[in-house]
Parts: structure tokens; C-alpha cells; sequence
């Protein structure tokens, strides 16, 4: 783990979450692990085909979703790779797919943490 | 008509819907899925745009929050095709997007979404959403049933009026408006309008003939051409004079139309025998004479319309024109001269004057006319009721059939040759004035009722003479001081309560002659009778004075005593024309 | 169409209409004598900017002239033009209005 959890999650707006989820806000960030995980994957194997707009897709989907779990960094990687496959020029999504899996791993610690 | 139109809204500000989610990532359907049941929604779930679409199908849901990306069917078309199948019922659709660029939002908006909301969801702003869109969804269907109920009323309306004009027709438009001499157009604006032309033949064989128009248009202004076309039919046909009937008319619509609602009119009394038109005009647009194909006259408005002014102040001046055989009287509502052009300019008078002016055969006149009004508006619809009469002067003889058929429907009420006795005895004598009854009978002769006057006093006289000096022996004498006069009508009052015996006998009769009829009055009574050697002498007897002879021998052809004295006789000659 | 009305140093109001007078007219006409503060000594109807009358008007300025007093009422109408006048004088009204 790296830093400051703040740097990485709104802890704010997650202790919200947790309140507003209940019960259901394990099932959530399960969801959201299970799911994000598939996603990763899945970019890995666009970024081979060096298909631009569906890595465009998936990235978008990361995006919102962590965002709605107030992961606003993981987000904001996202948004970068989801831009690359706007522009279709992805020979720099390598390195930042790097960057997302790391921060998922830092994301996905700190939200077990809190559990 | 009663309303059942609900109020707008007057439901509770947290109402409970059933909402649809579409959204394919779980993660992001569930956080939704929580916040939206937490406040105590309905939620039903779908993960792809077709899933939604069929959820729509199946749950018809009050709210549907829609992703916009995802697999299958995008957000955008299932928004497509979700308000294809909602129809007019209206389902607000609530975009979910992280999608930032107006562009994207704009999609959202254009696939029919009304909506839409950022990712990540904030909770505070869905739940307004949510709520903005249920009081929208309320106040369309409020709407929807305030339209249905509007058009369910509106039919029965129509359906009311549709029935009302076939009475209405069968009134304003009846008589003999379809007489060989008269051309007619009337032009409903509504189902009704204002407008109303009646004609009638009148006993003495000549013609009138109504055109009135009232203020507005529809059920308000129809209500009025009832008791008009009433009176106007009743009086006409009893031979009335046109004075009379304006009169009576102006009267009723005085005392029955609230202000501001009258009648303007024309009132045309056509002698077919004379070649005359006698007419009043009051509130209408000119009338025009067409004579012999040339020469065109036109005649003002002289008075205020009928219903303006109170009975006393209501003046029935007329003009009386002369009319050669085949002169046209027009006559029409304002409406012709308000025609407008495409220049908002009005038809007017000149309008009219310019189509005199190019008509070369009269008999085409009227239908130029309406081509013309059709043409300068350019079929448009029009503005107001329009309304153009043109009757024809013509000789009697050209109308014969038309009249004859006419004749015999109107001699069902008037037996023009016939004769009765009638005998009052004492019981009747008594109790009972048949004076009333005999003119009423009377005046069903076809053009005796402008004599009803005259008729009532010769009667009044004549029974008055045969019952008190016949059958009661009173002497008239006695009333020449004021005592005796008193003392008169008291032994008046005495004999008549112990007559025991006597009578008084009508005989009538009445036969038709050329233009007009004679009646003849014979009045018995059952009294000793008088002397009346001297009566061809003239009226100097004492016997004839006093008795009110004198003013019956003013009104009649012949009065004659017959017997002892103890009947007399008198002959009423009458024509239509006097 | 628009409708003013104003009281005049004589007491008397007078009631503008500008464009058509017609049915649509009804309540503001109306309202303008109707709403007016005090009884006024007289009426004075200006028709300067009228420029189309019909047969509902003619019944509103007769329910003017009821509301005034009938026969007692002192109305005038002023300034018609020559189609505004055209139709006052078909219907005779000047035997009801003072007509300038």
C-alpha cells in the first residue's frame, strides 16, 4: 500500500456509501472486485488485439463504476485509457494499463479494510 | 353540463413509483438498486437495453433510470423504442452516464430521455429527480383525462346541437321560404348561426318575408329566432298587419333577450295585386331593388334592431315602394359586406355594386353574387354568418300552385263558407259571455281578424240590446240621469238572477265573395220586440237611439229589424285589402 | 385590441379601444366602466385607434348604456372612423349615443 488512503478514495463519501448500502455494502464492493477484476483482464486482452474502441468501452465501464465506489483514482486512470481509445492512438496504453492494475490492487486493499 | 374535471394535484409530495433500472454493471445496478428502494420505490432490474425493453413490455414501469452504454441494445435505442410503445402515455426516462461532453448528453436527449444524471450518483439529486418526474408524470396524466373528458363533452355537445338544428331548421327556415319568387342562402358559421329568414303568405294573398340577424353567433343567437319566427308565423298567417307583428316581435325579444343581444331585421310585406313592397328595416345593411335589369335603388336602415327599444319608443314607420313585375328586393346580414380578401380588405357595398354592374340577366344575379363573395375571399372559411335573400315580384298567378297547395293546408284552420245558430237560454244567460267564443270562432275565417276589432263591438252591441231589452225589458230610457243609470244595471243584476225563461239566439253566417267575405249577424231575442215601422228611414226613431245603432250602422253594410222588432240583422262586408 | 379607460376633469370617463371591437373585447371592456371608482357624470367611448366593429360590440355599448342609466345615460362616441360610423349608422344608433 502506498500513501495516504485519501489519495486513492474519497473516504467521505465511501462512509456514506457504507451507510446508505447497509448490509448490501460487502455484496457491493464484492461486486465491484468481481467485477472489476473480469474488466482487467478483458483490457489486457483489447490492448493485445490493439482494439481501440473497445478498450474505449471497458475502460468507460471502470471508470464509472469506480467512481461510484469513490475509488477516484482508479477512475481517474480509467478516464485516461478510455480517452486513448476515444483517440484510437493506444501505443501508450500499455504503461498506463500498468498503472490501473497497481492502483486497483491499492483500491481493492483499502476497500477490504473496510469491510 | 356537469364537470368532472379532477384538480391538478393534490397528492402527497413523496409518492411511491415503481421504478426500472437498465444498467450492465453490477456493480453500479447495485449501488442504484439500494438508493432507489431506500426511498421506498418499487425496483425492478434489467442489465442490458433489451432486458429494459422487455421489462417495459411486461411491468410498464412510472420511471425508468437507463444506462446509456451498454451491450446489446445501447441506452439509446431501447429509449427509442420504449417511448414508441408508451404512445401518449408519457414514462419519463432518466439517462445514467459518466459521459461528460454536451454531445453525449444532447444523444441522451434526442434519443428521448428526458433526462439524465452523472455518475457518480448523488444521491440527493436523484431523489429530486425522481420526485420532479412523478409530479410530471402526474400532471400528464391529469391532463390526458382533462383532454379525454373535454372531447367525451365536447361530442355530446355537438351531438346536442346537431339535434337542436333539426328542430331549429324545421322553425327558423319553414313557411313558404321556398316559394317559387324567393332565393335564399344561409351560411352556418357554426351549427347554428344567427341568421334566420322566414316567409310567410298572408291571408289576402300577398307575401312577407323576414330576415333577421342576431348579435353572436351559435346556441345564444339561435335561442332568440324562436319566439320570433313564432310570432312572425302565428300572427302572419292570421293576417296581421306588419305593423303589428314588428311590434309584437320587438316586444317579446325586449322583454326576453338580455341587453346587449338583439335582432337586426327586415320586414318585407309584398303585395303581389298592388306590385308594392312595404318593408322596415332596422340594423341590416341596405336593401336593394334591382329593377327591369337596370336600374338599382337602395334603401337605409331607418331604425334600431328589434329588441333594442322598449314598446312605447319602438317606432314601425314603414316605406312603401312600388315594384314592377320582375323588380328584386335583396336584402342580407352583415356578414357578405365583412367578407374579407386576402388583404383584410372588406367585399362592402361595392363589392356588391360592381357585381350589379357586370350582370347582364337578373335572373343570374344571385348566384354571381355568392361566386363572387367566394372568389374575393378565396373560398377561405368565413368570418361570419352570411345570409342573402332576393324575392321576386311576380304576378299571383305565377305563384298558383305553389300557393294553392298552401291554400288548402291553411284552410284546415279557416272555413271561409259556413253558417251557425247559437241560442242562449236562461242558465247561460246568466253565467256565461259568449262574446269571447263567438269572435274567437270568427276569427278563424282566413282575413277576418283585422276586423276582429269591429267584429267584437257589433256583436258587443247586439247582444247587449237583445238581452237587456229583449229578454230582461229593461228600458234604456232609464239611463238618461245618473240615478237611472245606477238603477239600470241594479234591475240589470236582479232580472238576470230570476230569469226563469227567454233566450237570445246568434245566427252566422259567413260566405266568401272576390278578395274578401260577407257575414252576415242576426241577433233574436225571445222579448215582445219594438216598433219599427220607420226603420229604412234612417236612424231618428226613439227606438233606434240609444241603443248603440247608430255606431254598428257606421261599421256595416246593412242594418235591418226584422219580425216585431225582436231581431235584427246585419251584414259585414270585408275585403283583404281593406 | 387594447382597452384604456381614464376619468376626465368634468367627471366623465372615457373609454379607449384600440384595433377590433369585438366579442373578444367583452370583459375588458366591461371592466373598464365597470371598475371605474365612482359613479361617472358621463361616458365618452373614444374610437380614434377602433378600426372594426361588429354586432357584439354594438351589444356591449348597449350594456353601457344600461349600466349608465338607460335612457338617463349621457354617452358619446367620438372619433369613429368612416366604416366604425357606417355601422353605428346602419343600426341607428345615433338615436341612442351622442355620435361626434
Amino acid at each position: 500500500m502506498s500513501g495516504n488512503p485519501e489519495d486513492h478514495i474519497d473516504m467521505e463519501s465511501l462512509d456514506d456509501l457504507k451507510d446508505i448500502m447497509e448490509d448490501d455494502f460487502q455484496m457491493l464492493l464484492d461486486t465491484f472486485i468481481v467485477d472489476s477484476e473480469s474488466k482487467i483482464e478483458e483490457i489486457a486482452g483489447v490492448i493485445a488485439d490493439g482494439d481501440a474502441e473497445a478498450l474505449r468501452q471497458v475502460a468507460h465501464s471502470i471508470k464509472g463504476s469506480s467512481g461510484n465506489v469513490c475509488a477516484s483514482a482508479l477512475s481517474e486512470v480509467a478516464r485516461q485509457l478510455e480517452a486513448m481509445g476515444k483517440d484510437g492512438d493506444i501505443s501508450g496504453a500499455p504503461e498506463v494499463f500498468e498503472a490501473l492494475k497497481v492502483e486497483f490492487a491499492t483500491t481493492k486493499d483499502i476497500l477490504l479494510n473496510k469491510i | 353540463m356537469e364537470s368532472n374535471l379532477k384538480p391538478i394535484s393534490s397528492e402527497p409530495e413523496e409518492e411511491i413509483l415503481r421504478i426500472l433500472i437498465a444498467d450492465d454493471n453490477d456493480s453500479d445496478r447495485l449501488i442504484l438498486q439500494t438508493i432507489v428502494r431506500k426511498e421506498g420505490h418499487t425496483v425492478y432490474t434489467a442489465c442490458d437495453g433489451q432486458e429494459a425493453i422487455d421489462a417495459f413490455k411486461k411491468l410498464s414501469p412510472d420511471l425508468i433510470l437507463l444506462d446509456a452504454l451498454m451491450p446489446n441494445v445501447d441506452g439509446f435505442q431501447a429509449a427509442r423504442e420504449i417511448r414508441e410503445l408508451a404512445g401518449e402515455n408519457l414514462v419519463p426516462i432518466i439517462f445514467l452516464t459518466s459521459l461528460k461532453d454536451a454531445a453525449s448528453l444532447a444523444d441522451c436527449l434526442d434519443a428521448g430521455g428526458h433526462d439524465f444524471l452523472s455518475k457518480p450518483y448523488n444521491r440527493i439529486i436523484l431523489k429530486a429527480k425522481i420526485q420532479a418526474f412523478a409530479r410530471m408524470r402526474r400532471l400528464h396524466e391529469t391532463v390526458q383525462a382533462q383532454r379525454d373528458e373535454i372531447v367525451k363533452h365536447n361530442d355530446h355537445l355537438v351531438h346536442e346541437q346537431q339535434l337542436a338544428k333539426v328542430v331549429f331548421d324545421n322553425i327558423a327556415h319553414s313557411g313558404c321560404v321556398d316559394a317559387p319568387n324567393i332565393k335564399y342562402l344561409l351560411s352556418p358559421m357554426a351549427v347554428f348561426n344567427g341568421d334566420l329568414v322566414l316567409a310567410a303568405r298572408k291571408p289576402s294573398g300577398g307575401m312577407y318575408v323576414f330576415l333577421g340577424d342576431f348579435t353572436g353567433h351559435g346556441l345564444p343567437a339561435a335561442i332568440g329566432a324562436m319566439p320570433v319566427s313564432e310570432i312572425f308565423y302565428g300572427m302572419a298567417n292570421k293576417g296581421f298587419s306588419l305593423q303589428d307583428i314588428l311590434q309584437e316581435i320587438n316586444t317579446k325579444l325586449k322583454r326576453i333577450l338580455p341587453v346587449g343581444v338583439f335582432c337586426c331585421a327586415c320586414l318585407v310585406d309584398f303585395s303581389f295585386r298592388n306590385e308594392t313592397a312595404e318593408f322596415w328595416l332596422g340594423g341590416l345593411p341596405d336593401v336593394f331593388v334591382y329593377r327591369d335589369g337596370s336600374a338599382i335603388e337602395h334603401f337605409a336602415s331607418q331604425h334600431l334592431p328589434l329588441g333594442v327599444l322598449a314598446g312605447d319608443k319602438f317606432s314601425t314607420e314603414t316605406r312603401l315602394i312600388p315594384m314592377a313585375r320582375d323588380d328584386r328586393f335583396y336584402m342580407w346580414s352583415d356578414g357578405i359586406l365583412e367578407e374579407v380578401n386576402e388583404k383584410e380588405e372588406m367585399f362592402g357595398e361595392d363589392g356588391v355594386l360592381k357585381v350589379f354592374d357586370r350582370n347582364s340577366d337578373p335572373r343570374l344575379f344571385f348566384g354571381e353574387l355568392i361566386a363572387a363573395v367566394a372568389e374575393y375571399t378565396n373560398h377561405a372559411e368565413q368570418d361570419d354568418d352570411h345570409t342573402i335573400v332576393e324575392a321576386i315580384m311576380v304576378a299571383e298567378e305565377e305563384l298558383g300552385e305553389y300557393f294553392s297547395d298552401q291554400d288548402s293546408r291553411s284552410l284546415i284552420g279557416g272555413p271561409p263558407d259556413w253558417s251557425l245558430s247559437y241560442r242562449l237560454r236562461p242558465l247561460t244567460l246568466k253565467e256565461f259571455n259568449p262574446l269571447p267564443l263567438l269572435t274567437h270562432l270568427l276569427m278563424e275565417v282566413p282575413g277576418l281578424r283585422p276586423h276582429s276589432g269591429k267584429i267584437y263591438t257589433i256583436l258587443a252591441e247586439l247582444y247587449s240590446n237583445a238581452l237587456e231589452h229583449g229578454v230582461l225589458g229593461l228600458e234604456s230610457d232609464l239611463k238618461s240621469t245618473p240615478a237611472g243609470f245606477a238603477e239600470y244595471y241594479l234591475q240589470r243584476t236582479s232580472r238576470l238572477d230570476g230569469l226563469a225563461e227567454g233566450a237570445v239566439i246568434f245566427h252566422l253566417d259567413h260566405k266568401p265573395i272576390e278578395n274578401g267575405g260577407r257575414l252576415t249577424i242576426q241577433v233574436e231575442d225571445t222579448g215582445p220586440g219594438f216598433d219599427h215601422g220607420e226603420k229604412d228611414d234612417g236612424h231618428k226613431t226613439a227606438g233606434y237611439c240609444g241603443r248603440g245603432i247608430p255606431l254598428i250602422s257606421s261599421m256595416c253594410e246593412s242594418v235591418r229589424y226584422l219580425g216585431n222588432g225582436n231581431q235584427v240583422e246585419v251584414v259585414f262586408a270585408w275585403s283583404f285589402d281593406s | 385590441m387594447a382597452i384604456w379607460s381614464s376619468e376626465g376633469s368634468a367627471g366623465e370617463l372615457t373609454i379607449k379601444i384600440q384595433g377590433r371591437f369585438d366579442f373578444s373585447a367583452h370583459q375588458e371592456f366591461r371592466d373598464a366602466y365597470e371598475k371605474s371608482s365612482d359613479d361617472p357624470k358621463g361616458y365618452v367611448v373614444d374610437m380614434k385607434e377602433t378600426t372594426y366593429l361588429d354586432s357584439s360590440a354594438l351589444g356591449m355599448l348597449l350594456l353601457l348604456r344600461d349600466h349608465a342609466g338607460g335612457d338617463n345615460s349621457s354617452i358619446a362616441i367620438i372619433n369613429c372612423n368612416p366604416d366604425v360610423k357606417k355601422i353605428l349608422t346602419i343600426s341607428n344608433f345615433e338615436q341612442l349615443f351622442e355620435i361626434k
